[in-house]
């Protein structure tokens, strides 16, 4: 019997299934075990409440909201698609354009990146309070800039009109710096002899970047859409600290969260809700991929 | 073999931790005089007044137990909060006297609607929480509001320990009204005519928090005394019942003429509100509304936030009306919503010990502290709010005052427009008109109930 540092080759064997069987056990019971609970609970109305019953009801929930509670559910999905597709192209837009800015040497563009970036690190309560004091009607700032530019008073995230926009801002606001580097990250891996190349051709700078950088960039790209979809797309928690989903900013992610966890909770059809943001994101997601990874392609 | 050695150190450190684990779980367990404490927990939402109260009661109660170290959780009810820590408590079986919102009949639906009850009311059905009917310290407490507000098939699963003027309930500056001659109004006309006056003066007469559509309880507070006009005090479960009955049966609904004319004098006051009310956070409004003492009158809010408003300016002159919701003076009573009732779930790992701290909670001057603190209204018979400058009015009103009418049942996840007007989308907080938020409230209740 051979001798190796970690044992007998017999006992080496078992080493790589015990490396795996930790993160693995992590998995089964954090990561299937509560998503196949969850299709399981949109077949129960159950209230989620320890000791409480989990009545069996077959497609109940799915029935109820797609004939009864279709007035609540499908504003929901309506706001959904709007927020992520408003909140990916801006913040996508935001980020490239601060990544051409910040693409550059020097200490103080390290410290301005650094400085664009620092909201992704704050929690996402510790943002909606600061922004729900600062767009406070009476005694935030933004009133007074308000009234000085338009002479008027504004309600803000109270406003039906300005909510859905303010609330996206400020999603935009803390998440556009960690677009900005995924695309750093791709404009430094475009080859400077193409740039060169381009220059003796004659190129201007609006030329490079629509004929060169875009291009070259769309492996950046296809990250940064897909990431930014699949974020917004299950986004609640900024949305219940700024306006509790009133004011025509309710999510099918918040519409979950409320159903599933509120007050008078029902697990059972909130599941449901789960279930079909688990079918949105997949339609959504497969979608952006594959459109995305054919634009890379014909590039 | 080196691979046996990791193993062996491995199989000692569980057993070594897995003893240390033991030996403190004995510790925490364990009862006697000899030094090993019980640890009861008791866990509430954050009410300033009501919060302070507990720590005071609980540091009472660990002197007269010595054995007993008392863990004390408390959460804001914003941002689902407090339901996340409640229900953990309730998942982790380690809570003993737990607060939760008093669920009324109205959470027990007729087996007819098919509608299974949430919250408080789906523990209790399922035999989650203690019945403390037969407790000692259950007959301080006036038992037919018990039974309203958390009583289910006989039994009494909880103490209603506060209940407040919600519906319609406005605080006063008392010596803004003085000013301008003015004393607290006594019927809809008198109260119009005071805020007519008040903003002709320059003054904003009304500040509520519309982003948690505090607006609603204007409306609230006119339909709950037009709907009891009349009517008994005691009437008021049975008028609750009849009108779920009715819409369920479909002879009312959001539509009738009845609410179009709550409706309308709904939107007659809301044109002296705030005009930025509507992004107003009900966390900021009662502090904001009290340091400006020279303007807003009124602010729309329960008389739960007399902690909060007396803190944010102690020398404020305030008081606490009701909306008159009618001109027959007669029928403007108080209208007064069950609040924080104590369970006790048959999980907890210290029954006895809780009902030793309810009964403590419950002893007349204990609660008489209690009742000061949070503003609340007695439910013990024998003990009554008094001495606090602000319930004056109050006091005056509540011996005819009834328990705040509940809404129509719904399912669960029903539309927010099937359990009534939609106060966001109503003008001016919104911009659509009364006829259209009714309408479309009726049809959603239709809807959701599947006729």
């Amino acid at each position: 019997m051979s001798r190796c540092p970690f044992g007998t080759s017999r006992t080496r064997r078992f080493i790589p299934w015990a490396s795996i069987s930790i993160p693995g056990i992590g998995w089964l019971l954090f990561g299937l075990y509560p998503s196949l609970a969850t299709i399981v609970y949109s077949f129960t109305q159950y209230s989620g409440l320890p000791g409480t019953p989990v009545n069996f009801c077959g497609f109940c929930n799915y029935t109820n909201g797609f004939t009864a509670l279709w007035g609540e559910l499908w504003p929901a999905i309506k706001t959904t698609l709007i927020y992520v597709a408003g909140v990916t192209i801006l913040q996508n837009a935001i980020g490239l354009g601060l990544a051409m800015l910040m693409n550059r040497p020097g200490r103080s563009y390290t410290f301005y990146r650094a400085l664009i970036f620092m909201p992704q690190i704050f929690s996402v309560a510790v943002v909606g309070t600061t922004f729900a004091l600062i767009l406070d009607p009476i005694t935030g700032p933004a009133e007074n800039a308000w009234h000085g530019i338009f002479h008027s008073t504004s309600a803000f995230l109270g406003d039906n009109t300005l909510a859905l926009p303010l609330v996206m801002a400020v999603n935009i606001w803390m998440f556009s710096g960690y677009s900005m580097l995924i695309y750093i990250a791709g404009l430094r891996n475009i080859p400077k002899p193409v740039y060169e190349a381009a220059a003796l051709d004659g190129a201007g700078k609006w030329r490079v970047f629509r004929h060169v950088t875009w291009p070259l960039l769309a492996p950046a790209t296809t990250v940064n859409v897909f990431l930014t979809a699949m974020g917004t797309l299950g986004e609640y928690a900024l949305i219940l600290v700024l306006t509790g989903g009133n004011f025509g900013t309710k999510t099918l992610g918040l519409y979950m969260y409320d159903s599933a966890f509120g007050s008078n909770a029902q697990l059972g059809y909130g599941s449901m809700l789960a279930i079909l943001q688990f079918g949105l994101t997949l339609v959504i997601g497969g979608g952006l991929l594959w459109a995305l990874r054919r634009r890379e392609i014909q590039l | 073999m080196s691979i046996r050695r990791p193993v062996a150190i491995g199989i000692v450190a569980v057993v070594a931790a897995t003893s240390a684990a033991a030996c403190s779980s004995s510790k925490s367990s364990g009862s006697g005089s000899a030094g090993p404490k019980e640890t009861l927990t008791i866990a509430e939402w954050t009410n300033p007044g009501a919060v302070d109260y507990t720590k005071a009661l609980d540091a009472q109660f660990e002197k007269a137990h010595p054995n007993v170290k008392i863990n004390f959780q408390n959460t804001s009810t914003a941002n689902g909060a407090w339901g996340q820590l409640s229900n953990s408590l309730l998942q982790s079986k380690s809570v003993d006297v737990l607060a939760q919102f008093a669920p009324t009949q109205k959470a027990f639906p007729p087996s007819f609607t098919n509608i299974k009850p949430g919250g408080p009311a789906a523990l209790i059905e399922a035999g989650q929480l203690v019945d403390l009917k037969d407790q000692p310290f259950m007959k301080n407490y006036d038992m037919t509001a018990q039974q309203s507000a958390i009583g289910y098939n006989g039994g009494v699963y909880g103490v209603m320990a506060a209940e407040y003027a919600g519906a319609g309930a406005i605080w006063y500056k008392k010596d803004l009204l003085a000013k301008y001659n003015m004393t607290v109004p006594t019927t809809f006309t008198e109260f119009l005519a005071d805020c007519a006056k008040l903003k002709a003066a320059g003054k904003t007469p009304i500040f509520l928090a519309g982003k948690v559509g505090m607006q609603g309880g204007i409306w609230q507070g006119i339909e709950n005394q037009t709907l009891m006009a009349g009517k008994q005090p005691a009437d008021s479960t049975q008028v609750s019942s009849d009108r779920a009955n009715a819409f369920w049966n479909g002879t009312q609904n959001w539509n009738n003429q009845a609410y179009k004319d709550i409706g309308a004098k709904y939107q007659q006051v809301m044109q002296y509100i705030e005009p930025a009310a509507a992004g107003v956070d009900q966390q900021t409004a009662p502090g904001l509304w009290a340091v400006k003492s020279d303007d807003y009158p009124f602010l729309l809010d329960g008389s739960w936030d007399s902690s909060t408003i007396l803190k944010a300016n102690p020398k404020l002159n305030v008081g606490l009306f009701v909306l008159p919701g009618t001109d027959n003076a007669a029928d403007n009573r108080v209208p007064v919503k069950p609040d924080l009732t104590w369970v006790v779930p048959t999980s907890a790992p210290h029954k006895d010990l809780a009902m030793e701290w309810l009964t403590m909670f419950s002893d007349p001057a204990n609660y008489q502290n209690w009742l000061k603190a949070t503003g609340s209204m007695s439910t013990e018979p024998s003990v009554s709010n008094s001495g606090t400058s602000w319930m004056d009015w109050l006091n005056q009103h509540t011996s005819d005052s009834f328990v705040q009418l509940t809404t129509p049942w719904i399912p669960q996840g029903a539309s927010n427009d099937a359990a009534g007007p939609d106060y966001y989308k109503l003008a001016p907080i919104g911009s659509d008109s009364l006829d259209t938020i009714l309408n479309r409230s009726a049809s959603a209740y239709t809807k959701s109930i599947g006729k």
